[in-house]
């Protein structure tokens, strides 16, 4: 057991019979209040999660996945748009469409290998940074509001607050956005990390996405995903 | 600062200085420490929105027994 939760224990195993003598022995309220007190924070920290990996370290593992995708962006010379769209296999894929923008592949087969064929039409598959992030049974089972505030706001802290509005396109504003992206390929096929991880949260939980525009503002990020049909 | 570890600070403090005042205040209603206990603590859920394990039972029972607190001071009331 992690030693925070000892504590938690401790502190609520002390303060009950403090709350009950200083109540029944003592009949002094203010103690038996300060044993009360102490009985709801120690209930509220055994409540609390503690996480192994803290925020900033996962943050630095996607960030540092950017590399090694825009070496492979550079060495294909693409620069278009891409495609996240779920595969059978449960996990988000990135199709990026060469030789021109024609929609997302229709099969929903997973890829193999880097070029995938699907209908005449030619697409480089890479994996985004969240893929993994985003099967977790815990973000899959949320709503798509709830599983991009979890993972944007509580896992990675990569913002402080987050709006989302439906209507057609989904517009996601983030506020006070803490990632450092520079990788200018990665930026035009996947969209910044945030809408890529976004992106990856709406194609896992609503159908085949793609980063339309991404508006920076001072203090906040505006994102907007156009969720296709599938 | 993780707000996690906010919202346990900031409920500690306000913990911390809630039983002080109320007795310097004279307050002898342990009922009334309860309440102002409870408002604590969803006030700080409200801003500081930490993430909890499991439910929130703690939230349940803090409202279960000021539901109970404002029941019996009502009945006092029309009792009398």
């Amino acid at each position: 057991m992690e030693k925070f939760y000892l504590f938690a224990a401790g502190l609520l195993g002390f303060s009950v019979p403090f709350a009950a003598a200083s109540f029944l022995i003592l009949g002094s309220v203010p103690l038996t209040a300060l044993g009360i007190g102490l009985a709801i924070l120690a209930a509220s920290m055994l409540l609390t999660p503690i996480r192994v990996v803290p925020p900033q370290a996962i943050r630095a593992m996607l960030e540092g996945s950017i590399s090694s995708l825009e070496a492979i962006l550079e060495e294909f010379k693409v620069s278009e748009k891409g495609y996240y769209v779920r595969a059978v296999d449960g996990r988000v894929y990135v199709y990026v469409p060469l030789g021109g923008d024609h929609g997302p592949p229709r099969s929903e087969q997973a890829p193999q290998g880097l070029i995938h064929r699907d209908d005449g039409s030619r697409y480089l598959v890479l994996v985004p940074p969240a893929s993994e992030l985003v099967r977790s049974p815990e973000i899959s089972s949320m709503s798509f509001e709830s599983a991009v505030g979890y993972v944007m706001i509580d896992l990675t802290e990569l913002a402080d607050s987050i709006e989302v509005v439906t209507d057609g396109f989904i517009t996601i504003r983030l506020r006070s956005v803490k990632s450092h992206v520079s990788a200018w390929r990665f930026k035009q096929v996947f969209g910044s990390l945030e809408a890529s991880i976004a992106a990856c949260i709406a194609a896992n939980l609503l159908g085949p996405t793609r980063v339309v525009d991404e508006l920076e503002e001072p203090g906040s990020k505006v994102i907007v995903l156009e969720v296709r049909p599938t | 600062m993780n707000k996690n570890a906010l919202f346990n600070l900031v409920l500690g403090a306000m913990i911390a200085v809630t039983v002080p005042v109320l007795a310097a205040l004279g307050e002898s209603r342990l009922d009334a420490y309860v309440s102002i206990f409870t408002l604590e603590y969803f006030v700080s859920l409200a801003v500081i929105r930490p993430r909890r394990r499991t439910r929130d039972f703690l939230a349940g029972a803090l409202l279960a027994v000021f539901f109970l607190i404002v029941g019996f001071r009502v009945a006092e009331i029309l009792l009398t």
